[in-house]
């Protein structure tokens, strides 16, 4: 009797656990952790192969379940069994290096911009298939400029594909409606930025007798950077020491200045208070609460919900978008984004599969099409099945813009379901930004913001994609250094004149060998004047 | 029960306001997060600190409920606790009964057990014996690899340690089985403490996350934590220091409004098991037992 | 060895009982310390645990490179203390004080609300403190009401530990008494029935009946807590830290982000998981024997 329970009990216990084992094993799809080099012989009775293509990316906020209706609808156009796992982005790199680790690299990766030292790491160990043969073949690639190939080339070999991001800079909007209250211009430099946000501090500017506003919104790490150029920006290579070679922005003379203008700022409490203990998302909240009366503004991802409740708190506000500054050095205008966000790479041992390539790349194609929405139609067959067809996926309004009728996580659009579906929007083609909101004012915002950027050229700095291996050992300590003792020096607990001091520690600590890796790297790319374009 | 004395009534009454106001401090977080998430987003931002809500809204919720991921991820979140309660329970309870006893080896294994607290074989080895064992993609992976805490191991064992021996020794005497002697003196009398220890578990399967991001590629099995990240800015630990501002924007998590909603509604079923399993902690469950 | 083999037979189902959770530390927990390896080497996913380059001790001296350490190892001792002599009786007295309320509704009532703040994230937590100690908080607010200085809680180095261990008390402290009333409810109610007749007031039942029946409990957790003197919780301090309390808040955990863990460094990791560990088991093995000498049962 006892002994039959135990046993039972036991019994049972192994029968889940076997379970699980041959459930895992007679479920899983062919997808998983099927070595990619491997294939099914193919069927000579089909025309083409049905290729297993296997991928992974990171994903902010929560993908479709993996049988929806897009993913059925993928695989038939395309004649594949495709699937890309998304992956949280916040544990992204911790995932996809167990996965490599346990010998199941996917086909196919795409990489977040900030996995730079991964790929560069990896591509040293010949991880990743080298594109260079396959570039004029496909009219998407060939239509990528040089430059953005070169921090993907790694001895010669191109082994990733960037994926398309604004280079249009952001700027700062400035609270008109309190401009206007209190008789003051547009700041076109910091000392009228600076008398700007005193005003704001002291004078009333919403006119409700209150001392309840302020200047700048600002927040930990000294964010955002209310950099006017790149000679202020802390995250680019713009100043050059007195040998010619480029430093970090968060060194410079730029940077010393602006810190000091913060400093004074901070004085006057033009600033945020406590601005060292507050995180990004109070940040915010500083300036869409109607406190604080200049914030940042970006070409795309301002929030709605925000902007929509500052205008119910404040339904009078209105907001002029800041252009660059003229930097000391006479150069004015704002610094050019990376122009990539994401890149993709696949597989080395896909190596002996031209045709699996092939396949892969013109899916790839396929998912990066712009379609602008003045010239779209539900009879664009290719927009019209990417979307998920017109009623069933998505509806145009009156703008001619696409509406999603589904939440993201019912799987309804194939799009949904690509490696990568961010369309490459060419130097010629209009990004309409603005058309992302339908906030009349915040349209308006993203559209000045847009102007000004046609208005100068952009700064194209050296650094970017080039990996320095001191930087990848001691840069983050660095960075945190630097951003600890420059907050120090704006609420006065460490004077601005202690600046050499903090760079010559910075130099001491492995920041000399991390300038002269940058600068060995920035010469053997030919990069000698600056570039403005 | 005898009179109680004027001194001991006053330390009553002493011992109670303290309680109550303690229980006050730690409630009024989720009355502000109620509170929250009932607010419009302008309310919010207006006032520092929001206590109740001055005009009711619901759409935080609306948005939620309009997901199909957050109802499906709680179905995926229950099964995996009460399923990896029961299978946490049964083996952390045998082998705690198990190492009560001085048998050959008894000592090697307990030390073994003490180890595993202290030294932690890092995520990818795990991985890849969570791959060779085949719970990959299965909801069995977040079961399994964590099925025993050490700790609760070693606590548990404290527990039936601290049952008088007399009473198994008698019940082994009279001709009952190890294992009957387990299930029928042993279990009945360490009830409180399988109620604590089947909590900590299932608070412990319901906060899983990590496990579901590693182990399933198939977003319709994640967890509700996996599902609630996503939602919430979680890594607010791991910001990169100010210079990725286009990506912060980029993803912009939705209002505060929604994110307080949905830690509210992942994180109410768990606590409302609680106060059911509070009958088990009432007093005199040993006498009751010994008599029966 | 014949004798042997009856002991083991005679003993049979205890092994039985055994069995599967043996097998489950084998398979999930002792196979995959084989890589701890990692932590003298140069982990490469390419070429696996085993054929990644041996780096010797490098892992460990970076650990150790810097003068901060000192500060930092400090900062963690004091701060792990704290929580081991602080906050940890907290949970005790709470859980007596429960014990001693006599209406069972309200009882369960109190102890189903202490417990709440645990399910919260720290990132929660640490914003609602945020909102209550900044420079222009509720608590300056209230304190500017009365005529009085702000005092800035968060950027001041002196209020860092204090406000750890509050934050602490609040977030865990009710969690922490669920174990020891489960203890409670087994004390035998005639034990105080005769503690009663013996003419023992509230006070010597609490001394001579209540606490002797959690006591085992209590140097059982008080060991564990030991092992992981080095462990200070990574988020709630980090979420913690700015540039103004970064010398007297800076723990081990943190440190070691710094230095590079954020960059994904397994063998770094993985060697500052092992040094604390090696302190841990030492602080345990110790204890223990320190517990058994006073004639206590001990972990093992």
């Amino acid at each position: 009797m006892n002994i039959r329970k135990s046993m039972m009990l036991w019994v049972v216990l192994i029968l889940m656990f076997t379970a699980a084992c041959s459930n895992s094993n007679g479920t899983a799809t062919p997808k998983e952790g099927v070595d990619s080099g491997t294939n099914q012989p193919s069927d000579a009775k089909k025309p083409e192969e049905t290729y297993k293509i296997t991928g992974a990316t990171y994903i902010f906020g929560n993908p479709p379940p993996k049988d929806g209706r897009g993913q059925k609808m993928l695989n038939e156009k395309f004649n594949v069994d495709y699937f890309a796992e998304k992956i949280p982005n916040d544990n992204f790199v911790e995932k996809i290096t167990a996965m490599v680790a346990g010998g199941s690299m996917p086909d196919q990766i795409s990489f977040r911009s900030t996995n730079m030292d991964l790929f560069n790491r990896w591509a040293e160990q010949n991880a990743f298939f080298p594109l260079n043969d396959y570039i004029e073949e496909f009219d998407y690639l060939k239509a990528i400029p040089d430059e953005l190939w070169l921090p993907f080339t790694v001895n010669g070999k191109i082994y990733g594909i960037p994926t398309w991001s604004p280079v249009e800079s952001q700027s700062f909007m400035v609270r008109k409606d309190w401009l206007d209250n209190l008789g003051l211009p547009v700041p076109t430099s910091y000392e009228e930025l600076k008398k700007v946000a005193i005003a704001f501090t002291k004078d009333d500017p919403d006119q409700n007798n209150k001392q309840d506003t302020y200047g700048l919104a600002i927040g930990q790490d000294i964010n955002p950077t209310f950099a006017m150029g790149p000679y202020w920006q802390h995250d680019t290579w713009y100043h050059q020491d007195a040998e010619g070679n480029y430093i970090p922005g968060l060194i410079s003379e730029g940077r010393k200045e602006l810190i000091s203008f913060f400093h004074d700022l901070y004085k006057e409490k033009a600033l945020t208070s406590d601005f060292a203990v507050v995180n990004w998302a109070d940040t915010n909240n500083e300036f869409y609460s109607g406190k604080a009366g200049v914030f940042l503004i970006a070409p795309r991802g301002m929030s709605q919900d925000y902007m929509e409740a500052l205008l119910a708190i404040d339904p009078k506000a209105e907001f002029v978008v800041l252009e660059p500054f003229a930097a000391p050095d006479g150069s004015q205008g704002f610094t050019a984004g990376a122009g990539f966000s994401r890149f993709l790479t696949l597989n080395a041992k896909l190596a002996n599969q031209p045709d699996k390539v092939r396949k892969m790349l013109e899916i790839h194609e396929f998912s990066r099409q712009y379609y602008q929405a003045s010239k779209v139609t539900p009879d664009n067959k290719d927009f019209d099945w990417f979307y998920g067809n017109e009623g069933v996926g998505y509806n145009l309004d009156e703008n001619n813009v696409r509406v999603p009728i589904n939440d993201p996580a019912s799987g309804t659009e194939p799009f949904l379901y690509f490696i990568d579906s961010t369309a490459w929007i060419g130097p010629e083609d209009d990004a309409e930004y603005p058309h992302a909101y339908s906030e009349p004012k915040l349209i308006d915002a993203t559209q000045q913001l847009v102007d000004i950027n046609k208005k100068y050229k952009l700064y194209y700095p050296p650094h970017v994609g080039i990996i320095s291996a001191k930087e990848t050992e001691v840069g983050a300590e660095l960075t945190q250094l630097l951003m600890n003792e420059q907050t120090k020096m704006i609420t006065g607990n460490r004077p601005v004149s202690d600046w050499d001091a903090m760079v010559q520690e910075y130099m001491s600590r492995g920041g000399a060998k991390i300038i002269e890796e940058y600068n060995a790297e920035i010469k053997a790319r030919g990069y000698t004047e600056r570039l403005w374009k | 029960m005898l009179k109680r004395t004027l001194g001991e009534r006053a330390i009553d009454g002493l011992n109670i306001a303290i309680l109550i106001i303690i229980a006050c401090l730690m409630l009024l977080p989720f009355i502000h997060i109620l509170s929250v998430s009932f607010s419009s987003l302008q309310d919010v931002l207006q006032k520092d600190f929001i206590l109740w809500p001055t005009n009711w809204a619901s759409d935080a919720y609306l948005a939620i409920f309009a997901s199909d991921s957050f109802i499906r991820s709680i179905f995926v979140t229950i099964y995996i606790t009460v399923v990896g309660t029961a299978v946490s329970l049964i083996l952390t309870a045998t082998m705690a009964y198990g190492l009560t006893r001085k048998v050959l080896g008894q000592r090697v294994i307990l030390l073994m057990v003490i180890f595993t607290i202290l030294f932690n074989a890092g995520m990818i080895p795990i991985y890849l014996v969570v791959k060779e064992t085949g719970l990959m993609n299965t909801l069995w992976a977040l079961i399994i690899p964590s099925a025993i805490s050490s700790f609760n191991l070693i606590v548990i064992r404290q527990f039936f340690l601290s049952i008088p021996n007399e009473l198994s020794e008698a019940a082994l005497i009279d001709g009952a089985s190890e294992i009957r002697t387990f299930w029928s003196i042993i279990i009945p009398l360490s009830k409180p403490a399988l109620a604590t220890f089947g909590l900590f578990y299932a608070v412990g399967h319901w906060n899983k996350y990590f496990e579901g991001i590693l182990y399933l590629n198939d977003a319709a099995k994640w967890p509700i934590q996996v599902v609630l990240r996503q939602i919430v800015i979680m890594n607010e630990a791991t910001s990169t220091l100010g210079s990725d501002v286009m990506a912060q924007l980029e993803n912009q998590p939705p209002p505060v409004t929604i994110q307080m909603a949905a830690i509210l509604v992942a994180t109410l079923p768990i606590l409302l098991v609680y106060p059911f399993l509070q009958k088990h902690f009432a007093k005199g469950v040993m006498i009751g037992s010994v008599k029966g | 060895m014949g004798k042997l083999l009856t002991r083991m037979n005679r003993e049979k189902y205890i092994y039985l009982l055994l069995l599967p959770g043996v097998l489950y530390f084998i398979i999930y927990r002792y196979v995959p310390m084989a890589g701890l390896v990692i932590a003298f080497k140069d982990f490469n996913p390419f070429t696996g645990f085993w054929n990644s380059d041996w780096v010797g001790i490098k892992h460990f001296t970076r650990m150790f490179e810097s003068s901060e350490v000192i500060q930092v190892l400090v900062n963690t001792i004091q701060i792990s203390l704290l929580q081991i002599f602080v906050a940890f009786p907290v949970s005790i007295i709470l859980a007596l004080m429960l014990n001693e309320l006599r209406h069972a509704t309200l009882k369960r009532f109190i102890q189903s609300l202490i417990y709440l703040p645990h399910f919260l994230s720290w990132v929660v937590v640490v914003g609602i403190f945020v909102v209550f100690l900044r420079g222009e908080g509720l608590v300056n607010s209230v304190l500017a009401n009365f005529g009085l200085e702000a005092i800035p809680f968060l950027t001041d180095p002196a209020y860092f530990k204090p406000i750890i261990i509050l934050q602490v008390i609040w977030k865990e402290a009710g969690w922490g008494t669920i174990i020891f009333l489960a203890a409670l409810a087994g004390v035998n109610p005639s034990l105080y029935e005769a503690a009663v007749i013996d003419g023992a007031n509230r006070w010597r039942q609490l001394w001579h009946v209540t606490l002797p029946a959690i006591r085992g409990v209590i140097i059982i957790l008080f060991i564990l807590r030991l092992g992981s003197v080095l462990d200070t919780g990574f988020e709630q301090i980090f979420l913690m830290l700015n540039p103004f309390n970064m010398d007297s808040g800076n723990v081990l955990d943190t440190y070691v982000y710094f230095k590079g863990i954020q960059q994904g460094n397994i063998g770094f990791a993985t060697a500052v998981g092992m040094f604390k560990g090696v302190i841990g088991l030492v602080l345990v093995l110790s204890a223990n024997r320190l517990a058994k000498r006073f004639g206590e049962d001990g972990l093992y």
